[in-house]
């Protein structure tokens, strides 16, 4: 996830209470496995790895599981 | 109007809540040291494992199905309850926890601004987007009537987890539907009798002689039946206050000690008087029991002393003495002890008064002392305790499927895959 800033073994603060929208950096259910994605609503609805090696995952609403939004990452360097 | 606002199987649904690989899966918790199973999701009921059911009872159902299974997880559950909570106080004018995952609103008026059914769909909505929980909204004039309401929504799911029940025709169709036991404050033995009396459903007893039912069974009754009438009797401010508080647990390790024994009672009868002193109660009543375990084939016994004190109190030194007299009239050697606990009975508000008779006045700077006691051992400077617990537990509980405690300890937070 290079291109949002986010690296691994990153602190991520998660809001449960915002709704997602278009654009904004999720923690996402994905078979069965918590994982971070940006979310996209248009054109189609998916989930965008931020490493553009990856392909984006395109889900049914009714199967999209978003445990919460992230909105800030703590990074340490010790 | 009252608004009661329950979470469907809360200690399985949190479990699963940071556990997506088990989504749609059965789950079960089970009681501390693992030994009978207290809740379970809609997953795990549909395979007939039973609530209260011991543990080892349910493993082949458990191995057959694959059914995950938790040692239950206090700090967990606590902490959700309190998101929970602190939720539905953003959202009502007055609300009263009447347990971990129960709580009761005040939303008289409400329906000025939007309806009762819309206030209680944004409520759970609201619920549910912050913590990932699904709860039950039953909405009615009456406590009793809103806890029916509650469990029809819990029920139906048609009723999409939210029923208004401030109707009246509406309460009498839902009343006729209902068994009797099923009206709250009802209990079995109650119910039993009702029924001999040819009542046996909930409208029944609605539609039943007040003075009949008054005389026969007291004015507890009464009120229920009036409060299924639609009138309000029972405030929120005058729930009961708990009646007894109990400790028990069944030990990691079978005791056949004394002395270890003592500690583990001790241990339960501070725990049980911190308990009390939460509740702003003082107590007369103490009682002790103890068992072996009744699956286990090998000599039986069980057993309980109760000690009735002088004076109401919450001192912990007062009731850990009592405690230790109990316990030492009912120990015999050659047992192996699985079960131990304590009951605190007869409550009242204030400390006991002294008489000249009395042989053990009250402690001077008791509240002082249990206060900071309390202070110490609740805002995590440390523990504190009485020597009588000793240091090294040997029997303490058995959490062998213990989850992490996610939202309380930065060491076991969840993590998340960058992919």
């Amino acid at each position: 996830m290079i291109e949002s800033g986010i690296l691994s073994g990153d602190l991520l603060i998660v809001d449960k209470a915002e709704k997602a929208s278009h654009g904004d950096i999720v923690i996402a259910a994905v078979e069965g496995e918590f994982t971070v994605k940006r979310l996209c609503t248009h054109p189609v609805l998916c989930l965008q790895p931020m490493n553009p090696a990856y392909s984006p995952i395109f889900v049914n609403p009714d199967d999209l599981d978003i445990f919460g939004v992230v909105i800030h990452a703590i990074h340490s360097f010790k | 109007m009252y608004l009661l606002c329950d979470v469907n199987s809360m200690y399985a649904s949190v479990e699963q809540l940071f556990r997506p690989d088990l989504k749609g899966k059965p789950v079960l918790v089970l009681s501390n040291n693992d030994g009978a199973i207290v809740a379970l999701n809609k997953e795990a009921k549909k395979l007939g494992i039973k609530r209260f059911a011991p543990y080892f009872q349910a493993k082949d159902i458990i191995r057959r199905h694959q059914v995950t299974c938790f040692s239950s997880n206090y700090a967990l559950y606590g902490d959700m309850s309190a998101r929970i909570m602190s939720t539905l106080e953003e959202m009502a004018p007055e609300l009263t926890i009447y347990s971990i995952d129960e709580a009761f609103m005040k939303v008289t008026g409400i329906d000025s601004c939007e309806s009762y059914l819309a206030f209680g769909q944004r409520v759970r909505a609201t619920v549910r987007q912050r913590t990932g929980l699904t709860c039950g909204i039953g909405i009615a004039q009456t406590l009793t009537l809103a806890k029916l309401a509650n469990h029809a929504a819990k029920t139906w799911p048609a009723t999409g987890g939210v029923v208004d029940l401030s109707n009246r025709d509406r309460q009498r169709k839902l009343m006729a539907l209902l068994p009797v036991n099923e009206t709250w404050g009802i209990g079995r033995k109650l119910s039993e009798k009702l029924n001999a009396m040819g009542i046996k459903t909930v409208l029944q007893l609605a539609d039943a002689n007040l003075n009949l039912m008054k005389k026969t069974f007291g004015v507890v009754v009464e009120r229920t039946i009036r409060e299924l009438n639609g009138t309000s009797c029972i405030s929120i401010e005058a729930l009961p206050a708990k009646q007894q508080i109990i400790c028990s647990r069944s030990f990691g390790e079978r005791i056949t000690q004394l002395q270890d024994m003592r500690q583990a009672v001790c241990q339960y009868a501070e725990r049980a008087a911190e308990k009390l002193r939460q509740e702003r109660q003082y107590c007369k009543h103490v009682s002790v029991f103890l068992r072996t375990s009744p699956y286990a084939n090998e000599p039986q016994y069980g057993n309980n002393a109760n000690q009735t004190l002088m004076l109401a109190t919450q001192d912990t030194r007062d009731i850990v003495a009592a405690a230790m007299k109990a316990l030492d009239s009912i120990w015999q050697e050659g047992y192996r002890f699985q079960k131990a606990g304590i009951v605190l009975n007869d409550f009242c508000d204030k400390p006991g008064q002294i008489d000249m008779f009395d042989e053990s006045p009250p402690r001077p700077n008791s509240e002082a002392l249990m206060g900071i006691l309390d202070h110490i051992n609740t805002t995590g400077m440390g523990k504190v305790w009485f020597a009588g617990q000793g240091i090294d537990k040997g029997w303490k509980m058995k959490r062998e499927m213990l989850s992490p405690s996610y939202t309380t300890r930065w060491g076991e937070l969840p993590t998340a895959i960058i992919g």
